[in-house]
């Protein structure tokens, strides 16, 4: 029946009063020639209320004229005469259609910019989202494809906040981070060790006592600064007193970076042939639209896929999907060797750029390579001078002449 | 009962086909006391807000009740709705 309604929606049906003595026999008649008549009423002896399409009322007609039974119009409904009405209403019409434009633009925007987990007080994390493109008005489908990067360069650069979580919730951006505690300043006693292996240049002691001198070479976990000092008597005796050893120990420290590179490579050249399909994902399966252009190998192929339209609904997604596809060639490439040591070096660089710590500068540089076959290894190591002690609480030792037990100096 | 009549429901009980089909009884759908669905009908006898009066094969079948109203009607089936009271199956024999 939902269908018949739908259908008479669609068409456009009337709601009609029928005036007459012989009603039964319209409706028997009516049905028996296939007339489709819903809502049936009966308000009074001689009258019933129906609802009839469009077409039915032309088919009507004659039935009405043989029970000798008159039909009044009552209503126009259905979707011509809707459409029609909202014709007649120019300015209501394009006073809809601004606003279902303007909905659909400011659906598309960031509107609101929310951090829950920490005060922002001096409004560094919206000054770094502002960066990244994040900010009231700013375009929801340029935010989408950099959600993970945001998250991941927040991480990086906050290294106080222990998770961050960006969401994009329709027009509400929203930043979730949950702040690292911090354990308090070693207060007790402490001593200084090193982070990392090296050879100490330089060593600055404020307090406690030096285990290490310059030009030591030390390995991770040593101790350079003892958490304790001597304090001497007046009487000859002598004090080990503990507490939070303080200082600042700078060594050389030596990064290391191995590389293979190959000398043949096998690389995608992309040719003219191509095409282009659009598809519309809903509840994980794809239904393709249209597509236009031909790739003769179906194989060698090199696929771009872009979302166009990602649905806000998390639970029934229905996202437009562009996918670009370029045939492509494999082409075979001999690399010489000061264009592989190049790409090794590169390589390198950028992989000491990421454990070197910033603001260091680099003591001594040195590289070698060998060939082996058709590959290339490649060695690049570089000396920084930086600062490797870090603090270490020391457990409380009984008896061991450290403490409040005094000795003869 | 007309003795083809018997040999039909004989039949229908042996091969275990449905009734309504074989014996061109109208089927009958009763939703509580709101709603009721008469498939196989021979049409109106009489239609007021409190009484419908439908023709079937074997009899009159009177439904009762108050605001009783038509929500589809077509040539086989015929639906109602409203306050339903009473059913009465009308000279339906045996």
């Amino acid at each position: 029946m939902i269908w018949y309604r739908i259908l008479a929606f669609l068409r456009g049906y009337l709601v009609l009063t029928v005036y007459g003595n012989s009603l039964v026999k319209l409706v028997n008649l009516a049905m028996a020639e296939g007339i489709y008549l819903w809502d049936l009423q009966r308000p009074g002896k001689d009258l019933i209320r129906v609802k009839v399409g469009v077409s039915g009322l032309r088919a009507l007609r004659p039935l009405l004229q043989r029970t000798k039974s008159r039909a009044r119009i009552r209503r126009r409904r259905g979707l011509p005469f809707l459409l029609q009405k909202i014709l007649r209403r120019r300015f209501w019409l394009a006073g809809m259609f601004l606003t279902i434009i303007a909905l659909f633009f400011f659906s598309g925007m960031i509107l609101f910019v929310q951090i829950d987990g920490v005060k922002d007080t001096d409004g560094r994390l919206f000054a770094e989202l502002k960066q990244y493109g994040v900010g009231i008005g700013a375009r929801r489908n340029r935010i989408i494809g950099r959600m993970e990067e945001i998250e991941r360069r927040l991480r990086i650069n906050h290294p106080e906040l222990l998770w961050v979580d960006v969401e994009l919730k329709g027009v509400l951006f929203r930043l979730r981070v949950i702040p690292r505690k911090v354990p308090p300043a070693a207060s007790g006693p402490a001593d200084l060790v090193a982070r990392k292996d090296g050879r100490i240049t330089r060593l600055t002691v404020v307090q406690g006592t030096p285990q290490v001198k310059e030009g030591d070479i030390v390995a991770r976990g040593d101790l350079l600064i003892a958490g304790y000092s001597m304090i001497k008597d007046l009487d000859g005796s002598v004090f080990w007193r503990e507490l939070p050893a303080k200082g600042r120990v700078e060594a050389v420290v030596g990064y290391e970076v191995t590389t293979m590179e190959p000398l043949d490579l096998w690389v995608v050249r992309p040719l003219k042939n191509r095409k282009t399909v659009f598809w519309l994902r809903w509840r994980g399966r794809l239904y393709p639209i249209f597509s236009w252009g031909k790739i003769k190998s179906p194989a060698l192929h090199c696929l771009q896929r872009k979302c166009l339209k990602t649905g806000r609904n998390p639970w029934d997604l229905v996202e437009l999907i562009k996918d670009d596809i370029t045939e492509v060639k494999w082409e075979h490439r001999r690399l010489s060797v000061p264009e592989a040591l190049a790409r090794a070096r590169a390589a390198c660089q950028q992989s000491l750029r990421r454990q070197v710590p910033d603001k260091t500068k680099p003591q001594r540089v040195w590289e070698d390579w060998r060939q082996e076959g058709r590959i290339l290894y490649y060695r690049r190591v570089v000396e920084v001078v930086e600062e490797i002690s870090g603090i270490r609480r020391r457990e409380k030792e009984s008896g061991s002449g450290i403490g409040s037990k005094t000795t003869e100096y | 009962m007309a003795l083809g009549e018997k040999w039909s429901e004989r039949l229908a009980d042996l091969l275990d086909l449905p009734r309504d089909v074989v014996l061109d009884l109208p089927r009958i759908i009763l939703t509580g006391n709101r709603r009721l669905v008469v498939e196989n009908h021979k049409g109106v006898i009489e239609y007021t807000s409190e009484l419908l009066r439908l023709n079937t094969a074997k009899g009159e079948l009177r439904i009762r009740g108050e605001g009783l109203v038509l929500p589809a009607i077509f040539r086989e089936e015929v639906w109602v709705e409203g306050r339903l009271q009473q059913l009465e199956f009308y000279d339906w024999g045996d």
